[in-house]
C-alpha cells in the first residue's frame, strides 16, 4: 500500500515538472516555419459502374476556395463538403482542411482526373498550387466479385436467371441487399433499376433472409421482380440503386440495446448485367398479337340466338406462363364482310392476375360482334404467341361457335342455359330443352308432279294492265269532257244574253207575290235594292243601315244554305219587304 | 301386234321429232338423280329448263343436282330461281341455310322494309302509280265538272292532293325495289377461287375472296368484268364467267 502510494507521489512531482513546458508548447510562435502542402487522392481507384468513389484533397495551413465541380470526362465529380483539424506537433501547430468529393461513373474504362489550379490564402499571402492528375478504374462490377463485395458493410446485387432472351419474353430478376451482420436490415427504402430499352416492373415484394459471403454473416433483403425487353440488341442493365434501413451496431443503452436501436440508411449500388436481347422470329402469323409465352386460350359466346342487329360478346381467356401485358385480342379469322360487325375487344389484366415469369396468370378479352346477316356459325378466332422454349410460334384456335340467328331482333337465350328447379326443391327433373334443327345436309329432291310457270309471264305487265288504263282514260275524258262542254255553253250564253239593267220601280212592280218560293221572292228584293242604289249614288246614312239590313237578309237566304228556300214565301214577310221598297218609292 | 322399235319409227318419219311430255321427262330426271346418275339428272333437268319448262321443283332439283356433282355454286344459283318462283320455297330456304353454313358465303341481309316490297307482286308498281294517279285525276276532274258535287268540291280536292301523294310515293318504292330488290339486280358465284378485285384489270389487288354461292349485286358490266356490290357495302370487279344472274334464267326455247 505505501510503495503504491510512493509511485503516485512520484508522477504527481514529474507532472508538475513538464507542466510549464507543456503551457509553453501552447503558446503559438510567430516565428515557426509553414508548411503549405497540398494532398490529393482517391479513396479507392476502382470502382464499380454506378458506384460512388471520394476524391479528397487535403491542405495544411492554408485556406481555398474550390469549385463545386470539377470537369473529367466519362466522370461525374460533385463537391461533397469539408472538414477541417488542428494538430499541434512538437509545439508546431498546423490546421489541416479536407475537402471531400464524390464520384461516379456509369460506363467501363480508365479515367483521369485531370490536374487543376487551387488559389490558396496563407499567413503570407495568396499563392496558386496545381493538383496532380489521378487515374481511376470504372469496371464492371459481375457476380463473381462476391468476395469482393465481402469487403464492404453493405453492398447490392442484381441477378437474372437467363442472360439471352427474346423481346417480350418475361424474365424473372432479383434485387438484392447485403448488410453485414445478423438481422441488420431493418426495412428496405426504395429500390429502382431503370433502362430505356426493358419495361421493368415495380417492386413490391421483399424478403429478408441471410447468407454468409467472405467468411462474413450478411442480412438480406431480396426484392423480386421481372422485366422484358422492347427492342432486340446487347443491353447493359443496371446498376440498380437499392436503399436500405440498417441498424447501427454502435447503439444502444446497455442491455436495453434491443428496445432502443438506432437506424441508418444506407443507399448502395448492383452489379451490371450484359444481356442479349433476340428478335422474334419475322415468320409470324397474322394472327400473331404480341404474346410471349404458354398459354391456353378458352371462349365462350354470350348467346347462341339472337336476331340480326343484336350485340353478342365473346368472353375469352387467355391463361399461362409469360408476357400477358403485350398480348393482344385474339383475331377474328373472317375478314370484314357484311356478316359480322367487329368492335375493338376490350382487355382486363389485373395486377393479382398477371404473370410474374414463375407463376401463371391470366388476361382477358371481351369482343363484342353484331350480325349484320343471317348465319349458322361464329368462325373459329385465332390467338399465335412466340414460345421462347420452342423458339417457334404457336396458334391457338376458339371456335366455331354454331349460332341461331333470326330475322328480327329477339329475347336472347344463353348458350350455357341454367339449369332452373321448380321452387320448393324436390327430386322433379330439370325442364327439357326444346330441339333446335341441325342443317346436316340438303334436302332431298321434290318429286311431287311440277306446276309449270310461262317463263315469259314472270314480272310482265299483262294486257289487262293496259285495259285499266284505257278504262280510266276514258272515264276522265268523260268527265272532263262534260265539264268542258258545260263550261263553254255557259260562256256562251253569258256572250249572247246579256243581263238587262231595270229600274228601281220596274223591279219593284216585278216583285212576286205572297206564296211563290222564298229564293224568287228575295232574289227579285236583291234586284230591287241593288238598282235603287245604282239610282241613288249618295244615299242618308239611316236609308244605307237599312238598306244594308235587308241585303244581309235577302244574302242569307239565297246563299247561307240553311235550306228552306224553296218554301213559299209568308205573307207578312213579302208585305214586310215590299213596304219598305215602297217607302224607298217615295224618298 | 307390230314391234315398238317400228312404232317408234313410224311416228318419227309420220309425226316429226317425239316432244316427251315434260311431266314424264321430270319423273325420268328424279329417277336418274335416285338412282345417283347426277350428272345425267342434271342434264335431264337442264334440258328441261333449255325448252321453257319452268317450276319451283325442277329448279330445286336441279340445284341439288349441282350440288350433287361438287358445284356448289351452281347449286345455291338454282335454288335461289327456285325461290323466285315460289318465294318462301321451304326445301330452297332449308338447304340454301345448310349450304351457308357449310361454305359461309356471303348473303346481303334484309330490312322488314325490304322484305315487304320484295313481297309485293312484280307488276305492283306501274299498278300502283296509274291507279293513284288515275283516281287524282278523276276526283279533281269530278269536284269542277259535276254540278251535283259541287258542294263536296273541298273533300274531292283533298282526296285528289292525297291520291297524287301516293302516286308519288308508289313510285319511289317501285323505283327503289327496281334498282335494288328486283332479282334481276342480283347474282350468285359460280365458280371457286373467285376474288373481287380493285380495279377490271386481271393485275389488280383483291378486295375479298368471294365464296362460291356468295350474293352479289351487279352494278354495271364493262366487257369481260362486272362491277358488283358485296355484301357488307363492299365494291370490287369480278369476271362475268365467275357469276351468274339469278334471274333472267338463260336463252330458253318456248315449249
Amino acid at each position: 500500500m505505501q510503495s503504491r502510494l510512493r509511485i503516485s507521489d512520484f508522477g504527481f512531482r514529474i507532472f508538475l515538472l513538464l507542466l510549464p513546458l507543456a503551457v509553453a508548447a501552447q503558446t503559438p510562435d510567430p516565428s515557426a516555419p509553414t508548411d503549405n502542402t497540398l494532398t490529393v487522392n482517391v479513396l479507392r481507384d476502382r470502382i464499380g459502374i454506378g458506384e460512388i468513389g471520394q476524391l479528397f484533397i487535403k491542405l495544411r495551413n492554408a485556406e481555398a476556395t474550390l469549385p463545386e465541380r470539377i470537369d473529367a470526362t466519362g466522370l461525374e465529380i460533385l463537391f461533397s463538403g469539408q472538414q477541417s483539424s488542428v494538430n499541434i506537433v512538437n509545439g508546431a501547430q498546423s490546421v489541416e482542411t479536407t475537402y471531400f468529393y464524390r464520384f461516379r461513373g456509369n460506363e467501363p474504362g480508365t479515367y483521369t482526373i485531370p490536374e487543376f489550379e487551387i488559389r490558396l490564402r496563407t499567413r503570407q499571402g495568396e499563392s496558386v498550387a496545381k493538383t496532380r492528375p489521378l487515374v481511376v478504374t470504372i469496371a464492371e462490377n459481375e457476380l463473381s466479385d462476391s468476395a469482393l463485395d465481402a469487403t464492404k458493410p453493405y453492398f447490392g446485387k442484381l441477378e437474372l436467371k437467363r442472360d439471352t432472351f427474346y423481346v417480350n419474353e418475361l424474365v424473372p430478376f432479383t434485387l438484392t441487399a447485403y448488410a453485414r451482420g445478423r438481422n441488420a436490415i431493418n426495412d428496405v427504402v426504395s429500390a429502382s433499376l431503370e433502362h430505356e430499352s426493358f419495361v421493368i416492373k415495380g417492386f413490391r415484394e421483399v424478403r429478408t433472409d441471410g447468407a454468409e459471403v467472405g467468411n462474413s454473416y450478411y442480412s438480406s433483403a431480396v426484392i423480386p421482380s421481372h422485366l422484358f425487353a422492347l427492342k432486340p440488341g446487347s443491353h447493359r442493365l443496371g446498376p440498380a440503386e437499392i436503399a436500405v434501413r440498417v441498424i447501427d451496431s454502435g447503439s444502444g443503452f446497455g442491455g436495453l440495446s434491443s428496445f432502443f436501436q438506432r437506424t441508418a440508411t444506407r443507399e448502395m449500388v448492383t452489379n451490371t448485367v450484359n444481356l442479349t436481347v433476340k428478335a422474334l422470329p419475322s415468320d409470324a402469323p397474322a394472327s400473331f398479337t404480341g404474346g410471349v409465352g404458354s398459354f391456353e386460350l378458352t371462349a365462350q359466346p354470350s348467346t347462341t340466338s339472337l336476331g340480326i342487329g343484336d350485340p353478342l360478346t365473346i368472353e375469352f381467356e387467355v391463361s399461362g406462363i409469360g408476357n400477358l401485358r403485350t398480348m393482344g385480342a385474339p383475331v377474328f379469322t373472317v375478314p370484314p364482310t357484311g356478316i359480322w360487325k367487329t368492335y375493338d375487344a376490350r382487355k382486363k389484366l389485373e395486377d393479382d392476375e398477371d404473370s410474374d415469369g414463375f407463376r401463371a396468370g391470366k388476361v382477358r378479352f371481351s369482343q363484342v360482334l353484331i350480325p349484320e346477316a343471317r348465319t349458322e356459325t361464329i368462325p373459329e378466332f385465332q390467338l399465335s404467341y412466340f414460345d421462347p422454349a420452342k423458339e417457334q410460334y404457336v396458334t391457338l384456335k376458339a371456335g366455331p361457335f354454331p349460332v341461331t340467328i333470326s330475322q328480327s331482333s329477339s329475347p336472347s337465350s344463353s348458350a350455357s342455359p341454367a339449369i332452373t328447379f321448380p321452387a320448393g326443391g324436390g327430386d322433379a327433373a330439370p325442364a327439357a330443352r326444346r330441339p333446335e334443327p341441325a342443317f346436316a345436309d340438303v334436302l332431298h329432291i321434290r318429286t311431287t308432279p311440277p306446276r309449270w310457270i310461262a317463263a315469259d309471264g314472270i314480272g310482265k305487265t299483262r294486257a289487262s294492265f293496259w285495259i285499266v288504263q284505257a278504262l280510266l282514260s276514258a272515264a276522265f275524258c268523260t268527265v272532263a269532257g262534260f265539264g268542258a262542254t258545260r263550261w263553254f255553253a255557259a260562256l256562251k250564253r253569258r256572250r249572247l244574253t246579256p243581263v238587262p239593267e231595270i229600274s228601281f220601280s220596274r223591279a219593284v212592280k216585278r216583285l212576286p207575290r205572297p206564296g211563290s218560293s222564298r229564293r224568287e221572292f228575295f232574289h227579285a228584293v236583291a234586284e230591287a235594292l241593288d238598282a235603287w242604289r245604282r239610282e241613288h249614288p249618295a244615299p242618308p246614312p239611316r236609308i244605307v243601315e237599312a238598306l244594308d239590313r235587308l241585303s244581309a237578309r235577302c244574302d242569307t237566304v239565297l246563299y247561307s244554305g240553311q235550306g228552306g228556300t224553296d218554301a213559299p214565301v209568308s205573307a207578312a214577310e213579302a208585305e214586310e219587304c215590299a213596304k219598305f221598297l215602297h217607302h224607298l218609292t217615295k224618298r | 301386234m307390230i314391234p315398238r322399235p317400228l312404232l317408234v319409227l313410224l311416228a318419227l318419219l309420220v309425226g316429226g321429232p317425239v316432244q316427251a311430255d315434260p311431266a314424264t321427262a321430270f319423273a325420268e330426271a328424279n329417277r336418274l338423280f335416285e338412282s345417283g346418275d347426277h350428272a345425267a339428272a342434271a342434264t335431264a333437268y337442264e334440258a328441261l329448263v333449255r325448252d321453257g319448262h319452268l317450276s319451283a321443283g325442277l329448279l330445286y332439283n336441279l340445284g341439288t343436282a349441282k350440288h350433287r356433282l361438287g358445284e356448289n355454286g351452281e347449286g345455291a344459283l338454282w335454288m335461289r330461281r327456285a325461290l323466285v318462283l315460289e318465294p318462301g320455297m321451304p326445301e330452297a330456304t332449308q338447304s340454301l341455310a345448310y349450304l351457308r353454313s357449310r361454305f359461309a358465303w356471303f348473303e346481303f341481309a334484309d330490312t322488314r322494309l325490304d322484305r315487304f316490297l320484295t313481297g309485293l307482286p312484280p307488276t305492283f308498281g306501274p299498278w300502283a302509280v296509274s291507279l293513284s294517279l288515275w283516281a287524282a285525276a278523276l276526283a279533281i276532274a269530278a269536284s269542277f265538272s259535276l254540278p251535283r258535287l259541287r258542294p263536296n268540291r273541298p273533300a274531292l280536292l283533298t282526296l285528289g292532293l292525297v291520291l297524287l301523294m301516293v302516286s308519288f310515293v308508289a313510285s319511289r318504292a317501285a323505283r327503289y325495289r327496281a334498282e335494288r330488290l328486283a332479282i334481276e339486280n342480283f347474282a350468285t358465284v359460280v365458280q371457286d377461287g373467285t376474288n373481287a378485285l380493285t380495279a377490271p384489270v386481271p393485275e389488280a389487288k383483291a378486295v375479298i375472296a368471294l365464296p362460291p354461292g356468295s350474293e352479289l349485286r351487279l352494278l354495271q358490266s364493262t366487257g369481260p368484268w362486272s362491277y358488283v356490290e358485296i355484301p357488307g357495302n363492299l365494291r370490287g370487279w369480278v369476271r362475268r364467267e365467275t357469276v351468274s344472274p339469278v334471274w333472267p334464267l338463260p336463252v330458253t326455247r318456248d315449249p
